[in-house]
C-alpha cells in the first residue's frame, strides 16, 4: 500500500483554548489517498472533518503524527510547505475569492507569482478553465458581482489553475442557495470523472455516494468507519454511523 | 444634538436678558471682590492674586493673550484686567469703551532674564546696557515708541546684525506686548527688540528672536533654549529665585486696572 | 476603530447647520450687525487686520507653516506607523518577536495616552533643549509625527485586521508565502479602508498643530494671534483663522468621500 499520494499516520490535533484548557479534536487518524481516488469525509458537526483537511496542507499545524505527500514528510521543518500547498489546493466553503481582483486576476495571480507559468500561459489557462466551469464570459467581472454558485466555480477554477495533484474540498456547497448547488456539483462531477484526486468534506450524501471511491466517517476525532459508499451508506456497521446517517438522510 | 442647540439658544437669550445692574467702580480697593483677568504668567496675574487673596481661585481668570483678557472684559465676563500701563494705554487708543483706573496697583522695574548662574552673559549685557543708558541710545528707542505711531515702524529698519562672526544671541520674547515687542510681517519691532538688537551688536552677535508664549519663557531660558528672555519682564523676588536678571532698563512701570468706561466713575 | 475625530454625519448635519446659521443670523441681527455704521466699522477693521501693510501675508505664511508641519508630521507618522503595525501584525500572525511587540505596544500606549501638546513641550524644552539652531518647525514635525505614528499604526493594524482571515488562508493555500499574500492580497484590500482614515488623521493633525505657537512657531493660529496683538482686535483675526481651517478641512473631507467612492468602485455592499 505504498502508492498513497498522501499518507497520514497517527495524526493528532489539540487546540489550546484561550481559557488555558485543551480541546482534542483529532485523536489518531491514519489513512491515505491514492492517485485519482476520490474520498468523501462525512461526520457530525464538530467531529474534526475540517481540521483533518486543514492539517493535510498544514493550514493547521498538526500536534503530532506524520503526513507525507508524494513520499515527503511535510510535517518536518525542512519541508517547503508553500510548494506543497501549490500542488494540494483547497476549495473553501466561503469561496474566499480575492474581491479586489477581477476573475482573470484571481486565476492568474498565483501561477504567475510562483513562476509556474508566464503571464500569457496563465491567461490562456484561465480562459480554458473558466470555459470548463461554464463561466467564460465572466473573465473580466469583479467577484462581488457573481452569484454564490458562480463564485464557487471560479474558486474551483482558481485551484485548478495551479495544476494541483490533489484538491481538498471543505463543504463547497454548504454556503450556497439550494438552486445553485447543482451547478457546482456538476463541475465537481466532471472533475472527478476526469481523474482528479479529491478529498471531499461534505454533507451532500447523494453526491458522495455517486462520486466517491471511499467514504470516511469521522466521529470524535477518529475514523470510526471506512469503506465504499455502498458499505458505509447502505450497510453501516457502527451504531454512531447509523444514527448519523438516519438523521442526515431524514432531512 | 438639536435639543442641545435649543438649550444653548435659550441660555444665550437668558444671559442677555438678565444683565444685572451694579454700582460703578470708583477705587481699586473695590477690585478685591470682583472678577479679574490677567495674562498668564505676568506680574498682572500676581498682583490680581494678591488683591483677591483667598478668592483668587474663583474670581481670577488668566489668559494666554492680552487681547483675550480685554475681550472678556468687554463682554462683561470680568470687571477689570490687571496689566502694564503701556499696553493698557495702547488698548485704550485702539478699542472703544475702555478706561484705566487712576490709582496704579503697583510700580515695578523691567529687566532682562537669564538662566540662573549665567553670570558671564549677565555682565556683558549689563555693560552694554550701561553704555546705552550713558550715550542716550536707550532713551532714543523709548522716545521712538512712546511718542510716535510705532505701528508704522518698519522691521527692515532694525539691524539684527545678520551673519555676525560672534555667533547668535537667542532672545525669547512674547510678541504680543506693544510697544515692547510685536510681530510685523515675518519680523519683529518694539522697544525690547530694538534694545536687544543693539546689545547683540555690542556683543558681536546676530540677534535671533524666539517668539513664544509668555509662560513658556522661564522654561525656555532655564533649559538653555534661549540665551536670555526680554519681554517687559518685571523683576520680582520670586522670579529672582529661579533666574538671574540684568540691571533694570525700565524703572517705575505701572500696573493698572483696565475697566469698561461705563463701569467707572472717578 | 481608532479615529480621533468623529466623522460628520451627512443629512442630519445639514439640519443642524441650518439651525446654527439661523441662530448666528439672529445673534448678528440683535447686535446691530446689519446697520450701515456697523458695516463701515467692519470694513475699517477688516482693512486694519488684513489689508494694511499686507498683513494677510502673515496668515499666508502661517498657513504655509501649518501645512508644512502637518505634511512633514504625516510622512513621519506613516513611516513610524508602518513599522509599528508590521511588528504588531507579524507578531499576531505567528512571528516570534515578543520583545519588539511589547516595545511597539508601549510606544503606542504612551504616545496615545499623553496630550500631543505635552509631548511637544518635552521635545522642545527637554530633549532638544540645546539644539537651538535647529528650526523649531522641525522639532514640531518630529513631535507631531511620532505622535501621529502611534495613531497611524492603529489605523494600519485595524485596516489589516478588518480583512477576513479567509483571504490570507486562500492566498496561502495556493502556495503564496506570508509576505506575498500580505502584499498582494491583504494590504491592497486593507488600503481601501486605510487611505480614507489616513486623510482623516491628516485633518486631525492639521487642527492639532495649532498648539505649535506655544513653542514659538508662527503657524496659522499663531499668525492670527500676532495680528490680534498688532491691531488689538479680538474677533476678526481669529474668525478668519477659523474660516481658513474650516475651508481646508471641508475640501479635504469632500475629497476623502470621493476617494472612498472611487476606492470601492466595482464592489457590491
Ligand atoms: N482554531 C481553533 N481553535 C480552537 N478550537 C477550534 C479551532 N478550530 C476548530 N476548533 C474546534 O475543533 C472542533 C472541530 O472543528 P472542525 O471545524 O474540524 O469540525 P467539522 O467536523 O468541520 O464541523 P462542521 O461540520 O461544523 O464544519 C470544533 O469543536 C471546533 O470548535
Ligand atoms: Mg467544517
Amino acid at each position: 500500500m505504498n502508492d498513497y499520494i498522501i499518507e497520514v499516520k497517527d495524526l493528532h490535533k489539540t487546540f489550546r483554548l484561550q481559557d488555558g484548557g485543551e480541546l482534542h479534536v483529532l485523536n489518531g487518524i491514519s489513512t491515505g489517498i491514492h492517485k485519482g481516488e476520490k474520498i468523501a469525509v462525512i461526520g457530525p458537526s464538530g467531529s474534526g472533518k475540517s481540521t483533518f483537511l486543514r492539517c493535510l496542507n498544514r493550514m493547521e499545524e498538526p500536534t503530532s503524527g506524520i503526513i507525507s505527500f508524494k513520499g515527503e514528510d511535510i510535517t518536518s521543518p525542512k519541508c517547503d510547505i508553500d510548494h506543497v500547498r501549490s500542488k494540494m489546493c483547497m476549495v473553501f466553503q466561503h469561496f474566499h475569492l480575492f474581491p479586489h481582483l477581477t476573475v482573470r486576476k484571481n486565476l492568474t495571480l498565483a501561477p504567475v507569482e510562483l513562476k509556474l507559468m508566464n503571464p500569457d500561459e496563465a491567461d490562456t489557462r484561465a480562459k480554458e478553465l473558466l470555459a470548463r466551469v461554464g463561466l467564460a464570459d465572466k473573465i473580466d467581472e469583479w467577484p462581488d458581482r457573481l452569484s454564490g454558485g458562480q463564485k464557487q466555480r471560479v474558486a474551483i477554477a482558481r485551484a485548478l489553475a495551479m495544476n494541483p495533484d490533489v484538491l481538498l474540498f471543505d463543504e463547497p456547497t454548504s454556503a450556497l442557495d439550494p438552486e445553485m448547488i447543482g451547478e457546482v456539483l456538476d463541475v465537481m462531477k466532471e472533475l472527478a470523472d476526469s481523474g482528479m484526486t479529491m478529498y471531499l468534506v461534505t454533507h451532500e450524501m447523494g453526491f458522495a455516494h455517486k462520486v466517491a471511491d471511499r467514504v470516511l466517517f469521522i466521529d470524535k476525532g477518529i475514523i470510526s468507519e471506512e469503506g465504499t459508499p455502498e458499505e458505509v451508506f447502505d450497510d453501516p456497521k457502527q451504531p454512531r454511523t447509523k444514527e448519523f446517517l438516519s438523521k442526515v438522510l431524514r432531512r | 444634538m438639536k435639543k442641545f442647540l435649543v438649550l444653548l439658544l435659550v441660555l444665550a437669550l437668558c444671559s442677555c436678558a438678565f444683565g444685572a445692574e451694579q454700582a460703578k467702580l470708583t477705587t481699586t480697593a473695590q477690585l478685591k471682590t470682583e472678577r479679574l483677568a490677567a495674562q498668564r504668567g505676568t506680574v498682572g496675574q500676581y498682583i490680581a492674586e494678591d488683591l483677591l487673596g483667598d478668592n483668587k481661585g474663583t474670581l481670577l481668570t488668566t489668559y494666554e493673550k492680552y487681547v483675550d483678557a480685554i475681550a472678556s472684559l468687554r463682554q462683561g465676563k470680568v470687571r477689570a484686567v490687571v496689566m502694564d500701563e503701556m499696553p493698557a494705554k495702547r488698548f485704550l487708543a485702539e478699542v472703544e469703551g475702555l478706561a484705566i483706573m487712576d490709582e496704579a496697583l503697583s510700580e515695578e522695574n523691567y529687566a532682562i532674564g537669564f538662566r540662573k548662574g549665567n553670570t558671564e552673559l549677565v555682565a556683558e549685557v549689563n555693560k552694554a546696557l550701561a553704555e546705552m543708558k550713558a550715550d542716550g541710545t536707550l532713551d532714543a528707542i523709548f522716545a521712538k515708541y512712546l511718542t510716535g505711531d510705532y505701528t508704522a515702524v518698519k522691521p527692515e529698519t532694525i539691524d539684527f546684525n545678520k551673519g555676525a562672526k560672534g555667533g547668535k544671541l537667542f532672545v525669547g520674547t512674547e510678541a504680543g506686548f506693544a510697544p515692547y515687542e510685536l510681530k510685523v510681517g515675518s519680523s519683529y519691532i518694539g522697544i525690547d527688540v530694538e534694545m536687544c538688537a543693539v546689545i547683540a551688536k555690542k556683543l558681536g552677535k546676530e540677534l535671533v528672536i524666539e517668539n513664544m508664549n509668555f509662560d513658556a519663557l522661564p522654561m525656555a531660558v532655564s533649559t538653555n533654549k534661549v540665551d536670555m528672555i526680554c519681554a517687559g519682564i518685571t523683576v520680582t523676588d520670586e522670579r529672582k529665585e529661579n533666574m538671574d536678571f540684568s540691571e533694570n532698563y525700565v524703572v517705575g512701570a505701572k500696573q493698572v486696572a483696565v475697566v469698561r468706561a461705563d463701569d467707572y466713575e472717578k | 476603530m481608532t479615529m480621533r475625530n468623529k466623522q460628520t454625519g451627512a443629512g442630519r448635519g445639514d439640519i443642524v447647520l441650518g439651525i446654527f446659521a439661523l441662530f448666528l443670523l439672529y445673534a448678528l441681527y440683535s447686535s446691530g450687525f446689519f446697520t450701515a455704521a456697523a458695516w463701515q466699522d467692519f470694513n475699517r477693521r477688516f482693512y486694519q487686520n488684513f489689508v494694511k501693510d499686507s498683513r494677510y501675508m502673515m496668515l499666508v505664511d502661517g498657513l504655509k507653516a501649518t501645512i508644512f508641519m502637518t505634511s512633514g508630521a504625516t510622512l513621519i507618522g506613516l513611516a513610524v506607523g508602518l513599522v509599528l503595525s508590521v511588528i504588531r501584525v507579524a507578531h499576531k500572525g505567528g512571528a516570534h518577536i515578543p520583545v519588539l511587540n511589547a516595545m511597539a505596544e508601549t510606544y503606542i500606549t504612551v504616545l496615545r495616552g499623553t496630550p500631543a501638546m505635552v509631548q511637544l513641550l518635552i521635545w522642545n524644552f527637554t530633549i532638544f533643549a540645546s539644539a537651538r539652531d535647529l528650526n523649531t518647525q522641525y522639532i514640531a514635525i518630529l513631535a507631531f509625527g511620532l505622535n501621529s505614528g502611534a495613531y497611524i499604526a492603529e489605523i494600519f493594524r485595524g485596516g489589516i485586521e478588518s480583512i477576513d482571515p479567509g483571504q490570507m488562508e486562500a492566498a496561502r493555500s495556493l502556495g503564496l508565502s506570508y509576505g506575498t499574500s500580505m502584499k498582494l492580497i491583504v494590504l491592497p484590500q486593507a488600503l481601501r479602508n486605510i487611505i480614507p482614515m489616513l486623510f482623516n488623521e491628516f485633518i486631525a493633525l492639521l487642527k492639532e498643530t495649532s498648539v505649535a505657537g506655544y513653542i514659538g512657531i508662527d503657524d496659522l493660529t499663531r499668525a492670527g494671534q500676532n495680528i490680534q496683538a498688532l491691531t488689538l482686535e479680538h474677533s476678526q483675526p481669529l474668525v478668519m483663522v477659523a474660516i481658513i481651517y474650516l475651508v481646508i478641512v471641508m475640501c479635504l473631507t469632500r475629497f476623502v468621500r470621493k476617494l472612498e467612492e472611487w476606492l470601492h468602485r466595482g464592489r457590491r455592499g
